[in-house]
């Protein structure tokens, strides 16, 4: 992946974003749950809050993402509002 | 969760599973299979909108087939399987000789049950998809087209709501016409020639398989334990070459099961964009209250406010004004004269007399304490439990909590078992299930059985320590939070192994629906009645023989310098001690009868004691049931002097504060 990415857990709350590879630290085995939850590269989601823990809208469903994991996981430049 | 059954079909477990007669409802976590299990059987298990909360395999006869049964697993986010939930789920595909599978899905989230659509379709199992929650899928505006997706698996999908019944008909009616999905993923080429290969062997050895080898083969590589377990058994000779052939092509290639999951979502993905008519818009409503009550400032008093209104149920209404009449009125004014003049009346011999209506009476204490003191206390608690569980707030609890339980091994999750233990630690113990990991099922079960008190125990407590006024409450409450983030500690940092950082579903905030909870409260209640009374009736007459054969006053004349001295407490409190080991509210009963005899601050150095003094035995079977009688009996090593030892801090520390 050429572009920069950032972490989610830096996103603003009420901004998407498309996730981009997450960081190679991330274990496998989290990956693949993570997956399973439908985060996976490529996948637009919404930041809905980052206190008291980053909560993402992913498709129409709400996951609370610890902050060793959300930290982890890469975004690509937000997109614009609406 | 014992399965617990409505009206007049026979009990679940004595079914058993008559070969090709079984259907299997599979699913994500908190999908809605419960309800649906209990629309297509009228059995009832545990319901809940708590991620993961069936935590065994429920069988019940269906009512759209004659003689056939219908299996709810356990949820499961993926294959191959990696939590104990999952396994479970594997175990009844591998092992069940299955007619066909049910998926139930949540239609809000098509794109991820697709994932396990198409990881059950590589079973070769005929099969049906339930998109379920297709109420609040509307609610957001989605619009799923039904029969595009069904062209697209090759299986029917039916919309179903299961809290109406909505289409439930239709599902029951699709099932008995289900056939095998068509919709394959194609993964990587060079997976792909790994798949072909190993399914090739396993075919050659394993003429009938129960899934087709295909899916033996992906799963195998994927390192599914339970596929692994299957195929040692099954095809031993194969499995050398097998293990070989997978780490070769990992080394190359690295892991099988990223690619399986990776190729999986994508597929899913793609389905799932043909089969949206519209995606639908963003956050609505609920999602809006689900922020507020996850809100740094906001949840704060919406949590006291929650904390408060259950007080007032439970404490107030439940152990206050119920237990008022059923103790007082009811049993103490009616009931228990009655029967007691007629059994002094009738009973033939004074020593039956006395173990049925003395001091230690069966019926004077044991049925009396079950029923008139414990039974609304539960009962009140059991409700305001059930109702926070379907609303969803516990998931949304679990992640304010989190960061506190990160500091003691656990993670958020540990909320609804730790909270369930006020209501009763042995049901809770059962619930540790939920947890992800052994270590945070062993530290979380630990310190339930230490300090957290179940509900008939803290009704004796509100009620001893609540007379004598709210800063007693507030210091026992405070010596426990102390004692269970203490033990916490250095249980985390003492037993080995890694904490696992918490990822979870918020299911939306919904309006519980009345049924469900009743019926979980009753399932709840029957559960505790059966497990409860038993033992309150053995425990008092385990007291009444001791103290018929006199050794109650040897014990309380032996334990006197440890009561007396260490504790500052009369040394007859040592018989509420000796009571506690039956139950510890029992235990605290026995203090509370004492009332008048002690000082305030005695009052409050005997409950700290006998909160963390000893479990009750049915929490202690069951700890040894799931974690080992080694671990029980090692975990009751340890909290016995600990409780000594905390009570006789409190003494020290309410001496050196000048409260005698
Ligand atoms: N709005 C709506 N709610 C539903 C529907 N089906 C189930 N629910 C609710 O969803 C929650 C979860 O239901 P369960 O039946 O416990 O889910 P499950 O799949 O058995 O969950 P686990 O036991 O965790 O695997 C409960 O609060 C149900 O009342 C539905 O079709 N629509």
């Amino acid at each position: 992946m050429t572009r920069t990415s950032t972490a989610l857990d830096l996103l603003a709350p009420g901004t998407s974003a498309r996730l981009a590879e997450p960081d190679p630290s991330l274990e496998p085995t989290f990956r693949e749950h993570l997956a399973a939850y439908g985060l996976v590269p490529g996948h637009v989601v919404t930041v809905l809050a980052q206190r008291p823990m980053t909560v993402v809208l992913c498709d129409h469903v709400e996951l609370a993402l610890e902050a060793v994991v959300a930290r982890k996981l890469r975004v690509e430049a937000p997109l614009p509002q609406g | 969760m014992a399965p617990m059954r409505s009206c007049s079909l026979p009990a679940v477990d004595d079914v058993p599973a008559s070969p090709g007669r079984t259907y299997a409802l599979v699913g994500a976590p908190n999908v809605g299979k419960s309800v649906v299990f209990h629309r297509l059987t009228g059995a009832y298990v545990n319901v809940s909108n708590y991620p993961g909360t069936t935590v065994e395999v429920a069988r019940a006869p269906v009512r759209f087939a004659g003689g056939a049964t219908l299996l709810d697993t356990p949820g499961a986010l993926a294959f191959p399987s990696r939590s104990d939930d999952e396994r479970a789920a594997m175990r009844a595909l591998l092992h069940e000789d299955l007619r066909a599978i049910v998926q139930v899905a949540d239609a809000k989230h098509l794109r991820r049950s697709l994932a396990i659509t198409l990881a059950l379709a590589e079973t070769g199992l005929p099969m049906v998809l339930a998109l379920n929650m297709s109420d609040e899928a509307d609610a957001r505006g989605m619009t799923i087209d039904g029969p595009r997706l069904a062209q697209a698996l090759g299986v029917e999908v039916v919309r179903t709501v299961a809290t109406t019944g909505e289409g439930l008909r239709a599902l029951a009616q699709a099932t008995t016409r289900a056939r095998s999905a068509s919709a394959q993923v194609a993964y990587p080429a060079g997976v792909e020639r790994l798949i072909a290969d190993t399914a090739q062997r396993l075919a050659e050895r394993l003429p009938r398989a129960p899934i087709a080898p295909r899916a033996l083969a992906i799963l195998f590589l994927g390192r599914d334990p339970e596929v692994e377990a299957w195929l040692a058994v099954h095809a031993p000779g194969a499995m050398r070459d097998l293990v070989l052939l997978r780490e070769d092509a990992e080394r190359r290639g690295g892991r099988i099961a990223s690619a399986i999951a990776h190729a999986r979502a994508e597929a899913a993905g793609r389905i799932a964009a043909v089969a949206l008519a519209s995606r639908g818009a963003a956050p609505m409503r609920s999602t809006r209250i689900g922020r507020l009550v996850l809100h740094p400032v906001w949840s704060l008093p919406i949590l006291a406010a929650v904390l408060y209104l259950t007080y007032l149920f439970v404490g107030d209404f439940g152990a206050g004004t119920l237990v008022g009449w059923t103790e007082e009125q009811l049993f103490g004014g009616t009931v228990n004269p009655a029967v007691t003049r007629f059994v002094e009346a009738h009973a033939p011999w004074p020593w039956l007399a006395s173990l049925l209506v003395g001091d230690y009476g069966l019926w004077t204490m044991g049925v009396t304490y079950a029923i008139a003191l414990v039974l609304p206390v539960v009962t009140t608690f059991f409700l305001a439990f059930g109702f926070l569980e379907d609303s969803g707030y516990f998931a949304r609890l679990s992640v304010i909590a989190n960061r506190g339980f990160a500091r003691i091994g656990l993670n958020g999750r540990a909320v609804l078992p730790m909270v369930l233990g006020l209501g009763c630690v042995t049901m809770a113990t059962l619930t540790t299930r939920i947890l992800a990991t052994r270590r945070e099922r062993l530290i979380a079960t630990f310190l339930m059985a230490l300090a957290i008190p179940c509900s008939a125990q803290l009704g004796v407590v509100m009620g001893m320590l609540g007379a004598i006024g709210f800063v007693w409450v507030a210091g026992w409450a405070g010596v426990l939070v102390a004692v269970i983030a203490l033990a916490g500690f250095l249980a985390a940092r003492l037993i080995p192994g890694r904490r696992i950082p918490l990822v979870a579903e918020m299911p939306p905030l919904r309006w519980p629906v009345a049924g469900n909870v009743l019926k979980k409260t009753w399932g709840r209640l029957v559960w505790y009645l059966r497990e409860v009374i038993p033992l309150f009736l053995i425990g008092t007459f385990a007291m009444w023989a001791l103290d018929l054969l006199g050794v109650l006053p040897w014990i309380v004349e032996r334990a006197e310098p440890l009561v007396t001295g260490w504790l500052g407490l009369p040394k007859e409190a040592a018989a509420a001690f000796v009571m506690g080991f039956l139950r510890r509210d029992f235990g605290a009963t026995g203090l509370f009868a004492m009332g008048s005899a002690l000082t305030a601050a005695q009052a409050l150095i005997g409950m700290v004691t006998i909160t963390l003094f000893v479990p009750c035995i049915a929490s202690v079977l069951m700890i040894g049931r799931e974690q080992g009688a080694l671990r029980a009996a090692a975990m009751l090593a340890m909290i016995m002097p600990t409780a000594l030892l905390v009570g006789g801090v409190v003494r020290l520390a309410l001496a050196a504060l000048g409260v005698a």
